[in-house]
């Protein structure tokens, strides 16, 4: 006996598995043939990938193409604690982690430990060559972080001109945020579609705009000057226990700025471990008295007026001149100075009185030909432009005072750029820290040329004031230490008395010194500012420090001495006026 | 029997005619094409997909080796300054001083040749 089949079963499977497939083939064909426009869009929304490509700023090199700052990729290198404990390597990762990273094996092994961490980070900014060492221990339990950061290879040298980028990639300092713009490069953007795991599908890019990198900028520094320049700060700091020192030398004949540095100093690789006083930059950032060293202006001034020569006598009242209610002092006491000699052992009383005769209106016009109370327009953010009032707000004894350096706020930038016009024949041009810049396809956009701003003085005074400025270093003179075999130097030195607490200290100085080599023929002007040394003066504190950095500059630039009979040798014979 | 014969040419005739209308040689054309086309499509699709890894891969090395210039030039940077120099200088003992100006010989450009070449009467092109 044979059982009957159910067909009618078999038909109703077959009818359900119909329907079924019937109705997943119709919501296909719906999916992929019908409107359904958000749909579409939600598709789209998850395939299509738009994203900016990130470009490099660009470098920043000195004068001879060495570098100075660069983007870099580095990585954050973490581990999974978790992962360490339940295998029991944290001992042996540590000590060779920490032997890669210079990190004390404890302190590692102390991260390692921390229950129910995921991610814990061992290391910042690390280096591929380091990140390969740590690869190839094999340890699955590190992992890293990618990350674009600015680096200064050369550390803290010039680190006050070139400034910094912060973590958001913005220069906020220096060169880097006067020249953010140009730095920064543009962006590129991509429009494209990813498969489902993401990947892109090279096909369906549809929209590829290439980033442009950033300008590559080159200094007229020179990373040799620049460095011994530093070195001598540093020096001149340790001798003198002073609260800061800062120093530029610059080219007479281009007015490009060949060093520049400040003391105390800061790394812009860790610029947020520094002070904001570490990080001024106190070339022209740091408004103050300039004292003695301002009597070289007003002297041209005079000279420039011819109401004076050089071979006239000065009654310098033996060191102490009562004019309009007050007493002015000399710091060594002279009866009779020729004009030669007070500015050779730098006499108050003896200018104060020249300048009685230039009056208030010239000696005012002469000192903003001079460039002070204005910026001298240098490529670095904050610059002051000093203090000069005008000669409405002069008291009766705001001449006298004026004309030695005192009631007058200057920068060292502005004093450096005002001895260059005597070598100069009177020009005085803009001082400049960019050369050129390069755009990324190679092509320059910028080459400095000098720049003219005014001419205070003839040419003829300019050249008697190097003359007589060569009397300051020779044997007698306040700035006989900063001579140097083979070479002239016409200089002065200056020690003008701080303001503590509203009055002037005779403890507390600035002690400086400005000059120019050879004194032939200048080819570079360097200041050199001491704040609040113990030694005080400017001859004692400042002077060394301008030997030592001249001394190497002529020698890095080949600038050769002057021959013997071409040289300036007075022997107490005072040059006059050249007619 | 002649009758039967013809009709059965007819039938013959008529058989291939008939066949000829099913698979029509148009038809066999289009398809042909249609499968030259999507075979082409496909080709194309691959060899695009092909050249878009390609891409791929060489964009990741231009990227790698871009950052390895960059960390070789940071590095040569760093070993060259001034501050390293010293460094090394001092690690090794070497001390550098500065040549006296006795020991300095400076070339200067002479009009030596002008004078020659007019000696000689020779053309000068400078």
């Amino acid at each position: 006996m044979t059982e009957q089949r159910p067909w009618w079963r078999v038909g109703l499977v077959v009818l359900v598995f119909a329907g079924v497939w019937t109705g997943l083939g119709m919501r296909l064909a719906y999916l992929h043939l019908g409107e359904n426009r958000d749909l579409h869009a939600k598709v789209a929304s998850i395939r299509s990938f738009e994203k900016d490509v990130s470009v490099a700023r660009g470098k920043i090199y000195d004068r001879e193409g060495n570098l100075l700052a660069l983007d870099l990729r580095t990585r954050h290198v973490s581990v999974n604690p978790t992962a360490i404990q339940e295998k029991g390597v944290g001992r042996s990762l540590a000590v060779r982690l920490g032997q890669i990273l210079d990190i004390p094996p404890a302190t590692i092994y102390a991260t390692t430990q921390k229950p129910g961490r995921k991610q814990e980070y061992i290391a910042k900014f690390v280096h591929d060559d380091k990140v390969k060492a740590i690869n190839e221990l094999g340890f699955s339990e590190v992992f890293y972080d990618e990350i674009s950061t600015r680096y200064y290879p050369q550390e803290s040298l010039m680190s006050h001109i070139l400034g910094y980028v912060n973590y958001e990639g913005v220069g906020s300092a220096g060169i880097e945020l006067k020249y953010n713009k140009s730095l920064r490069g543009v962006p590129g953007y991509r429009s494209t579609q990813v498969d489902g795991e993401g990947r892109e599908i090279l096909a369906l890019r549809s929209l590829d705009i290439a980033p442009v990198e950033g300008d590559s900028i080159y200094l007229t520094l020179d990373q040799n000057i620049q460095y011994f320049t530093e070195a001598a700060l540093d020096r001149a700091m340790a001798t003198n226990r002073a609260l800061g020192a800062w120093a530029i030398v610059q080219d007479v004949k281009t007015g490009e700025i060949l060093a520049m540095a400040s003391r105390p100093t800061f790394n812009p690789n860790q610029y947020n471990q520094y002070s904001d006083v570490e990080r001024r930059n106190s070339t022209i950032g740091y408004v103050y008295e300039p004292g003695s060293i301002f009597k070289v202006a007003s002297i041209a001034a005079i000279l420039n007026e011819r109401l004076f020569r050089p071979a006239d006598v000065i009654d310098c009242e033996n060191g102490a001149w009562f004019y309009s209610g007050r007493v002015l002092r000399d710091y060594h006491a002279y009866d009779r100075l020729t004009v030669a000699d007070v500015l050779k052992k730098s006499s108050n009383i003896g200018t104060a009185k020249m300048a009685l005769e230039l009056g208030e209106d010239r000696l005012y016009r002469y000192l903003r030909g001079f460039g002070f109370g204005e910026r001298t327009g240098i490529e670095l953010p904050a610059e002051e432009a000093g203090i000069l009032h005008g000669v409405p707000s002069w008291s009766s004894l705001s001449l006298t005072r004026v004309c030695i350096g005192y009631e007058v706020g200057v920068t060292a930038l502005q004093m450096v750029n005002m001895i260059s016009v005597f070598g100069n024949h009177g020009y005085r041009l803009k001082p400049h820290l960019i050369k050129r810049i390069v755009g990324s396809d190679g092509m320059v956009k910028y080459e400095a040329q000098p720049e003219v701003l005014s001419r205070p003085i003839r040419g003829d005074t300019a050249r008697l004031m190097c003359k007589l400025l060569t009397r300051v270093t020779e044997p007698g003179g306040t700035g006989r230490r900063a001579r140097f075999d083979g070479y002239t130097v016409a200089g002065k030195t200056g020690t003008a008395e701080k303001i503590i607490d509203g009055t002037y200290s005779s403890k507390h100085n600035m002690a400086s010194f400005l000059g120019l080599v050879p004194a032939e023929d200048p080819r570079i002007a360097i200041i050199v500012v001491v704040d609040d040394p113990e030694t005080r003066t400017g001859g004692v504190a400042a002077a060394p420090v301008f030997r030592e950095i001249a001394e190497n500059t002529v020698k890095l630039l080949d600038i050769p001495p002057i021959p013997e009979d071409l040289t300036y040798v007075f022997n107490e014979e005072i040059p006059d006026v050249e007619q | 029997m002649t009758r039967k014969r013809s009709r059965n040419r007819v039938k013959t005739r008529t058989r291939k005619t008939m066949a000829v209308k099913v698979f029509p040689g148009a038809f066999a054309s289009l398809l042909l094409l249609a499968t030259v086309l999507s075979l082409g499509y496909l080709w194309l699709g691959s060899r695009c997909d092909n050249l878009g890894r390609q891409i791929s891969s060489l964009e990741k090395q231009l990227d790698q080796k871009q950052r390895e210039v960059l960390n070789e030039k940071f590095k040569w940077s760093n070993m060259t300054s001034t501050l390293q120099i010293e460094k090394l200088l001092q690690k090794h003992g070497i001390e550098m001083t500065w040549p006296s100006e006795e020991s300095v010989v400076r070339l200067r450009r002479t009009d030596t040749h002008l004078q020659l070449a007019q000696a000689t009467g020779g053309v000068v092109n400078d």
